[in-house]
């Protein structure tokens, strides 16, 4: 039961050194955002080695246009999370969004740019009425959301049966799709607009810092003035809103729309949440890490598809990163309350 | 003690990263007696008793029980042996029964499964031996705190210990459940068994303690007969330095009324209680468990909705429906659960304080950065918070430390009315001090403070006037000068006619 005999064996100069690197590189960005960067740029180095065509602006733009649209949905999932919810039906919502939306230009030959508010419209109803339910019913966001992945799908056959819409009549709406400017695709701009806004929302707000509070200790939040139906509606309702973002941006980019669409996103969400470092019960967060996981997730989608390899490996590359960030994260979770104890 | 030391502590020593929890710590402790380790915050009596308990190994030392080494490798190990601990913190599952809670993990069995009806009786027997009435197919979560601590006991005399060590068994308990427990000990003691009792409250250990361990910042300093001394001395030894009087309040100048509460209750709690307090005074109120103190707080807050009566402040009739409501009537309050209540585990020093005043630190929403800091810095100045940075998350603070980040938070509101729940729970005795001067200096710039404390003492020294309450009603109002503690006792747990009688007879003096 010696064991600090060993550690004494490490010349102190260099164990002092040791910790102030640590503790610098937990400074500078924070110890998981900070891994998940190295991690990032480490699987980028291997891919681009394993793959000639990865390096490619092509294909790196490719991925900024997919990491586009699961960005601005995680991002609504990083608020939700950090609130100690979680939402479960964003797929739904989005496909929902994208439906109402490509039934309004197909059929009610609504201009694209004006459907796109559609969109939002009923993302924002949709997230508004998983928050109203939640609180009016007293039940976990996961119990409702989980009901609602059904119940927004089903309005979505109802309205648009089992067939896609697609031959969309063109339209400017469709060139944020396809169009650059310069080298960078648009929708790599509005969803880095997006971004950018809702990072300064969340570091400066009285909003987030509510959400958080309510993460963190709901009932000490409760104690300290904050309204905590009124956030919880509110954040689902804005996640909900991200959703109709997305599925008109994905509508501008695919110009069509299926009755299948969504499936998995909130996986995908969720992970690059997590992994980007916002844990699971909230309280904490960041959507700059967020962001981070996000490409970490496509990159590694990515770089699977031009190995070659099976489309299922790319589903369980995901699985397996949100359990190794989670995995950390309690481990310097019981770090910390081993030294605070 | 001729007899082998039931316990003996050889040079044990246990550190965290660069803290010295445990610093070389020798001595021993005599079977069948009861030992209590006192010690401020981070003295390392909490640790030292892990370690024993199979928590986490010493890093170096050697443990001896009954002379033969002890080492175990976790709790269960401990427990085998015959040690059990019993934390502060109940580890407890609120909806199951006090008897399935008892007997989590042992479960007795038949043939058939579960054998509820033999769980039921050894419970009921177990707390019998404590001299605790309780019933055994009640929800943990329906029993109070002091009840729950019941349980906690018993689920550890289950396990046939030898040693039974309570962390600070009454922070949470009222005089009347604090006696009962001791009775529990004194019997538990004849029959053979040593208990362990750590603690903050010295009045109460040299009432039931043999012999008094002193540890201060990780070190041994000496084990007293409780015969042999008495609570200055041990204070010193805690301490390091002498205290002599609890705290020296100087009375501020009182203003206008600015709270009044007008026949104010809360259904099966409070019956209609009314009282006013003026601005700059300290109103303590003082009651068992269930007297409704903390349910009368929680209406005046917000958090619950009253059932009849009504609050004015500064003579206006208000609406505390909701803890915001009752802040943007300039109400504060502080509850005793710091760290279950009020802070943010995860957060640092500086999101902590700022807390309660997010919307007047922002514009259009937006949180003002700069200002944010500058608040909490002047916070940490004046209340002497130390911290490393603002930026530290709270939870590496000390639990003096964190209470101060609280009471900044709420002074940060500008409160006109400052309530406060038990506000040195948990704490140091050089914390508490600290605490006491921060109340003083809060009624001398004109707040009205109501507080209550779970230790009779503070109330008696911090108070310009004393409310009794007991089973929900206000039976007396006492003025300073009027009151000591054999009379507040007399009206908190003894015969309310020979408390009036009392009183008269001071009056007249």
């Amino acid at each position: 039961m010696t064991k600090s005999e060993e550690t004494t064996n490490v010349p102190p100069g260099f164990r002092m050194l040791a910790q102030r690197l640590a503790s610098l590189s937990r400074r500078v960005i924070g110890t998981q955002e900070t891994a998940v960067l190295l991690g990032l740029v480490a699987v980028g180095a291997v891919f681009s080695v394993a793959t000639p065509f990865f390096l490619t602006p092509f294909n790196l733009f490719q991925i900024a246009r997919q990491m586009a649209l699961l960005g601005v949905i995680s991002i609504g999932m990083t608020f939700v999370i950090a609130a100690g919810e979680i939402d479960i039906s964003v797929g739904s919502i989005y496909n929902l969004a994208a439906a109402v939306m490509g039934l309004l230009i197909a059929q009610g030959n609504v201009d694209p740019w004006q459907a796109s508010l559609a969109a939002l419209a009923v993302g924002l109803v949709a997230g508004a009425l998983n928050g109203s339910l939640s609180v009016l019913l007293g039940l976990p966001t996961l119990i409702v959301t989980l009901g609602t992945i059904s119940l927004f799908r089903g309005i979505t056959i109802m309205l648009i049966g089992g067939l896609s819409i697609g031959n969309l009549p063109d339209s400017s709406f469709y060139r944020l799709g396809s169009d650059s400017l310069g080298p960078v695709p648009y929708m790599a701009i509005i969803a880095l607009i997006i971004v950018g806004a809702a990072a300064w929302l969340f570091h400066s707000s009285v909003f987030a810092k509510q959400l958080l509070a309510i993460g963190s200790n709901v009932e000490a939040a409760k104690r300290a003035g904050v309204r905590i139906k009124a956030r919880k509606i509110q954040v689902m309702a804005m996640n909900g809103l991200m959703c109709g973002i997305a599925a008109a941006m994905g509508i501008a980019y695919l110009r069509s729309v299926s009755p299948q669409s969504g499936v998995g996103f909130e996986l995908s969400a969720i992970a690059a949440t997590v992994v980007g470092g916002t844990p699971l019960q909230g309280g904490v967060g960041t959507v700059w890490g967020t962001l981070v996981g996000i490409a970490l997730i496509k990159v590694i989608q990515n770089g699977l598809i031009l190995m070659g390899l099976p489309v299922a490996w790319q589903v369980a590359s995901t699985g397996i990163m949100i359990i190794v960030a989670v995995a950390i994260q309690q481990l310097v979770r019981r770090r910390v309350a081993a030294v605070s104890a | 003690m001729p007899q082998t030391p039931i316990l003996e502590f050889q040079d044990v020593r246990k550190h965290f990263g660069g803290v010295k929890a445990v610093d070389g710590v020798s001595f021993s402790i005599s079977p069948a007696e009861v030992h209590a380790i006192v010690g401020e915050n981070g003295a390392g009596k909490t640790t030292l008793m892990n370690v024993v308990a199979g928590v986490y190994p010493p890093d170096a030392g050697r443990i001896f029980m009954h002379g033969e080494p002890y080492s175990p490798n976790s709790p269960r190990d401990a427990r085998a042996r015959g040690i059990s601990i019993v934390f502060q913190e109940l580890a407890l599952f609120p909806s199951l029964s006090v008897a399935a809670n008892i007997f989590m993990g042992k479960e007795m069995m038949r043939s058939s499964g579960l054998d509820h009806k033999a769980m039921r009786e050894q419970a009921q027997a177990t707390l019998q031996r404590m001299g605790v009435e309780l019933g055994v197919s009640e929800l943990v979560a329906d029993l109070s705190v002091g009840q729950q601590q019941w349980v906690e006991i018993a689920r550890a005399l289950t396990d046939r210990a030898k040693v039974l060590i309570l962390d600070e068994p009454n922070s949470a308990l009222n005089a009347a459940e604090t006696e009962a427990l001791f009775e529990s000990i004194r019997h538990l003691r004849g029959e053979g068994i040593t208990v362990i009792y750590i603690s903050h409250r010295l009045e109460e250990v040299f009432q039931i303690a043999d012999r008094i361990t002193v540890m201060r910042d990780g070190q041994y300093i000496g084990t007293w007969g409780t015969a042999q001394t008495n609570i200055s001395e041990i204070v010193a030894a805690m301490v390091g330095r002498q205290v002599t009087k609890l705290f020296d309040r100087e009375p501020a100048p009182l203003g206008d009324v600015v709270l009044e509460v007008d026949g104010l209750s809360l259904d099966g709690r409070v019956e209609p209680v009314s009282f006013r307090a003026r601005a700059g005074e300290v109103v303590g109120l003082v009651g068992l468990a269930g007297a409704g103190i903390v349910d009368l707080f929680e209406v005046l807050f917000g958090i619950r909705r009253a059932t009849g009566g009504q609050v004015l402040l500064g003579g206006q009739l208000i609406d505390t429906t909701s803890p915001l409501k009752a802040m943007e009537h300039q109400i504060a309050m502080m509850p005793s659960d710091r760290r279950g209540l009020g802070l943010m585990p995860n957060w640092s020093v500086l999101s902590n304080i700022t807390l309660g005043v997010l919307s007047q630190l922002s514009r259009f929403g937006a949180v003002n950065h700069s200002r944010s800091k500058d608040l909490a810095h002047e916070y940490v100045r004046q209340l002497k918070i130390i911290t490393e940075s603002l930026d530290k998350g709270v939870l590496y603070l000390s639990g003096g430390n964190q209470q101060k980040v609280l009471l900044a938070r709420w002074l940060a509101t500008q409160p006109r009315v400052f309530i406060l729940d038990d506000p040195t729970r948990g704490i140091d005795v050089g914390a508490k001090q600290e605490i006491y001067a921060l109340i003083d200096r809060i009624a001398a710039d004109g707040v009205a403070v109501l507080f209550t404390s779970s230790e009779m003492d503070e109330i008696l020294a911090l108070s310009d006037r004393i409310l009794v309450l007991r089973k929900g009603r206000l039976i007396a109002e006492l003025a300073r000068g009027t009151w000591d503690k054999e009379l507040v006792m007399e009206f908190v747990a003894g015969d309310l006619e020979r408390g009036r009688a009392m009183l008269e007879a001071r009056k007249e003096l």
